[in-house]
């Protein structure tokens, strides 16, 4: 019976078209997959070579004066020995999203969130400053990623491949020389789905390793096996599907409108509603109301700041002492701004995080009830396996604001102390651990 | 003899169990979609409002200061929301919300809400526009697909034929009778689309660019219509004729859009963010900072400006030498961001030049820019709003450099003048996408075409 099947698909010229688009399919998205991750690698190597070149140029001056052949600059911003200069200003450093193995798979959110952030002593840019620049219609259209071609297009040819098993039987007349014969006719459905089922499902594999292979992404890694295995889980699904409507005895019309309806409702309906009931029960934060908030809350914070010096003076009285010997403009600011970024940062991230867990909760909310639909699963696992899911990039803003602490601790301690730069220190600058 | 043909085909139509079903789905999506997006919009709208008044009092009473540091404190200019997002809402979700406008550099419109939303929203999003230009196209499928294969399965053709009804008749009056069903559908959700504009704070011109889009919805769905019943006259059997038209319908809606945008990733690309900044960054370097005085370039300028009024020293200037140096520097940055954004959008423009011509292929991405022109809810709009956010920049920023010397206060900056968005009108929105109405109307006549042809080869027999 297999041989038979075997040649009954071989020879459809309908499954070697099915075949040959799903081919042309897989492979052109996985090349515009690998041109989206190319462009980050670029982007990545351009904002790395800036901060090398930045810090490389002022080591270099350093030494000479260290020598003594040279003497330190007048602008204090230029001074490669001066902690504050080196840390803030036009010094920082880049910290960058490095894109996983799998990352061709899907373009999840990465042409919404920036894939870099500048970090210095003034702050982080994560959340703004570094946009994409991707054209609003692209974005709004999404792209033809792998995730696409198999939570989308993979159904459609499914309901293709398996629409018309028994109903093309009774179309012809066989149907009553199938019945005929001493066997059930639901398992001779069941073993035909079967049949299909594991010949696309090895189908596919071959065919998404091979792309990948001449695409030459890194695909010897655990994360590959989930995606196989999900594509396998996802797969299933619509072929049960396909058994089932198969088993109503309608005829192939009605069949394909049947199955086109439940993929409208798993693919576009239930994650509509999903979509809706998430932003109705929990709002995304008004970004306009943010805005004039925002202000009015930085010049709330322009009326404590005294108090918050005099208050920190108060707790160590040491600094206070500092504050007064203090010559130049310089150090009178930054003794004092020192002070009060820090107390700036705590003040500003209470009131951001109000407008962050509002989006927060919509999220956790429209993952818990994902499970209505394999078509959100699959998709937000593919997001995971390329490290494009929101939550990927939210953990990185994170952990800007976080690194952010230890590089301006690192530059606070050397300030305070009033040491000067040396060589040594340019190689032992906070980096990024990487993620 | 049409109109008996057409009556026959509504009947059996609306005796359809699978097109009450369908039907019935739509209309509650529609219905349910409309209600939510106008919720959505009166909320939007409302905060728009307040966050305008309340920027609009924190730019007045920001307290005494210099006018140039008034100029760098800086306020906001908020994106209206144009009333027809209710039907269509475009590219809204992916475009920043408000400008900062302050001294030295024009800002991009920043906070997306799509950044605040769950990974869904950019999934599906069910709005009006989503039920009109994707899934009702399916309907016109299902109503359409076998209105010959039926008769030709069933032998009644023959016999119709042998009555003495001509094929063309035959053809008009199946038309009719598709065209009068989905009319009953779509007429009073037409109607309530209607009522929610009309309940809502509507301008100018609004209600003819309703119009307009249902115009360019109904041509939209003529030429499914056409494609469906040449399929259904060309076919053999219903079953072929409904494969053909749903992978018609997905490589309209689905494929093509989605192509199209990796396509013009690639032919125009966009730069990246770092080399955007840089070539910023180095073009202002090229002229006069107007924070500045030892530059090269502004003691050129003063030297200019003392042989111009035949001087010796900036004391004895008859102008103010501060300030024209910073209305200077100002005019210089001005020019180099203009520039910038100018290119930026440009490469925008190609790309969306690569979606118009794959609307060869897929009269979906017309619809869609087509729908998203007319509710005002596309690039273009959004670059008018750019682009007079920056004139009141400019506007603002020269009258506080050209301002009174020393401390303002809050007498003067309620006398600063206000950001008043005038949007896109009417006739330059037709003007900028008659191109695409155009092609819509080829492509109906196209699928018209393919319809009169169907016939004359004598396919029904």
């Amino acid at each position: 019976m297999i041989k038979l099947e075997l040649k009954n698909i071989v020879r459809n010229p309908l499954v070697l078209i099915l075949v040959l688009f799903l081919f042309v399919f897989i492979l052109f998205a996985s090349y515009s997959g690998k041109s989206r991750v190319d462009k980050q690698l670029e982007g990545i190597e351009l904002v790395k070579t800036k901060e090398n070149t930045f810090y490389t140029n002022h080591k270099n001056n350093l030494k000479f004066i260290e020598n003594g052949t040279k003497e330190a600059p007048k602008r204090v911003f230029e001074d490669p020995t001066n902690p504050v200069a080196m840390g803030n200003y036009y010094g920082g450093t880049y910290l960058t999203v490095t894109p996983a193995p799998l990352s061709v798979i899907s373009n999840g959110q990465s042409d919404i969130f920036p894939y870099y952030s500048k970090v210095n002593i003034g702050g982080t840019n994560a959340e703004k400053d570094n946009d994409n620049f991707e054209n609003p219609m692209n974005i709004a259209t999404g792209g033809f990623d792998l995730a696409f071609v198999f939570v989308f297009i993979l159904p459609l040819l499914i309901i293709a491949f398996s629409y018309n098993i028994l109903s093309s039987e009774r179309e012809q007349g066989t149907l009553r020389l199938l019945l005929s014969m001493p066997i059930n006719i639901k398992t001779w459905l069941l073993k035909k789905i079967m049949f299909r089922y594991f010949f696309l499902v090895l189908l596919i594999s071959a065919l998404l390793t091979l792309s990948l292979s001449i695409i030459g992404a890194n695909f010897l890694n655990t994360s590959y096996l989930i995606l196989l295995s999900s594509i396998v889980l996802y797969t299933l699904f619509w072929f049960g599907l396909a058994f089932l409507i198969n088993l109503l005895n309608k005829s192939s019309s009605q069949n394909i409108i049947l199955l086109l309806g439940t993929w409208l409702l798993f693919v576009l309906i239930i994650p509509s509603f999903v979509n809706i009931l998430a932003s109705s029960m929990y709002p995304s934060p008004s970004r306009v109301e943010y805005i004039t908030s925002k202000r009015a809350i930085e010049k709330e914070f322009e009326k404590k700041e005294e108090a918050i010096l005099q208050k920190f003076y108060e707790d160590n009285p040491s600094e206070k002492d500092k504050e007064n010997d203090a010559t130049d403009r310089f150090r009178t600011y930054w003794n004092k701004n020192f002070i009060l970024l820090n107390e700036k940062n705590k003040f500003m991230d209470a009131f951001e995080s109000k407008y962050e867990n509002q989006s927060m909760n919509q999220r956790e909310f429209a993952n818990k009830l994902s499970w209505f639909s394999p078509a959100i699963i699959f998709q937000n696992t593919m997001n995971e396996i390329a490290e494009t899911d929101t939550q990927h990039y939210l953990s990185f803003q994170n952990s800007t604001k976080t690194f952010q602490k230890e590089w301006t601790a690192y530059f606070y301690n050397k300030y305070k102390n009033h040491q000067k730069l040396t060589v040594e220190d340019f190689n032992n600058f906070p980096k990024q651990k990487n993620n | 003899m049409i109109l008996l043909i057409a009556k026959k085909e509504v009947r059996e139509l609306l005796r359809n169990n699978r097109f009450r079903l369908i039907s019935i789905t739509l209309l509650i999506l529609l219905v349910f979609s409309m209600f939510i997006s106008w919720n959505t919009h009166k909320k939007v709208l409302q905060e728009h409002q307040t966050a305008q008044n309340l920027a609009r009092e924190q730019w007045e009473n920001q307290g005494k200061k210099s006018a140039h540091s008034a100029a760098h404190y800086g306020t906001f200019a908020f994106k209206p929301i144009p009333t027809l997002s209710l039907i269509d809402n475009g590219l809204n979700k992916y475009l920043g919300v408000s400008i900062f406008l302050e001294a030295h550099r024009q800002n991009s419109a920043s906070y997306k809400q799509i950044t605040d939303q769950n990974d869904l929203a950019r999934f599906a999003d069910l709005s009006p526009a989503f039920v009109f230009i994707f899934l009702m196209p399916l309907l016109i499928i299902l109503l359409g697909f076998n209105s010959f294969t039926t008769e030709k399965e069933s032998g009644t053709l023959q016999l119709i034929l042998s009555q003495g009804a001509s094929k063309r008749k035959l053809v008009l009056g199946k038309t009719i009778g598709i065209w009068l069903a989905l009319l009953l559908l779509l007429i009073p959700v037409f109607i309530l689309g209607f009522c929610f504009i009309v309940f809502s704070d509507y301008g100018n011109g609004d209600l003819l660019r309703y119009g307009f889009i249902l115009i360019s919805l109904l041509l939209y769905y003529g030429i499914f219509i056409h494609l469906s019943i040449a399929t259904s006259v060309w076919a053999k059997s219903s079953n072929f004729s409904l494969i053909i038209l749903l992978s018609f319908w997905m490589i309209s809606a689905l494929l093509m859009p989605k192509l199209t945008a990796d396509i013009s990733k690639k032919t125009h690309r966009t730069p990246s963010p770092i080399v955007y900044q840089k070539n910023i960054k180095e073009e202002l370097a090229d002229g006069i900072n107007g924070h500045d005085l030892s530059s090269k370039k502004a003691i050129a300028f003063k030297d200019s400006l003392l042989t111009k009024h035949n001087v010796s020293s900036i004391d004895k200037l008859p102008v103010n030498f501060y300030q024209l140096l910073m209305q200077a520097g100002e005019k210089h940055e001005t020019t180099v961001y203009k520039n910038a954004m100018t290119q930026l959008n440009n490469i925008y423009i190609e790309q969306l030049k690569i979606h118009q011509l794959n609307a060869f292929i897929s009269p979906t991405i017309l619809m869609r820019m087509l729908s998203m022109q007319f509710a005002n809810t596309d690039l273009q709009s959004h670059y008018n709003f750019t682009y007079q956010a920056e004139e009141y920049r400019g506007a603002l920023i020269s009258s506080l450099n050209n301002g009174p010397k020393g401390v303002v206060n809050t007498d003067f900056f309620k006398k600063n003048i206000k950001f008043e968005y005038q949007p896109i009108t009417l006739s330059q929105t037709i003007e900028k996408n008659a191109s695409n109405l155009m092609y819509l109307i080829i492509w109906w006549l196209l699928s018209g075409l393919l319809v009169i042809l169907s016939v004359q080869k004598n396919k029904l027999k």
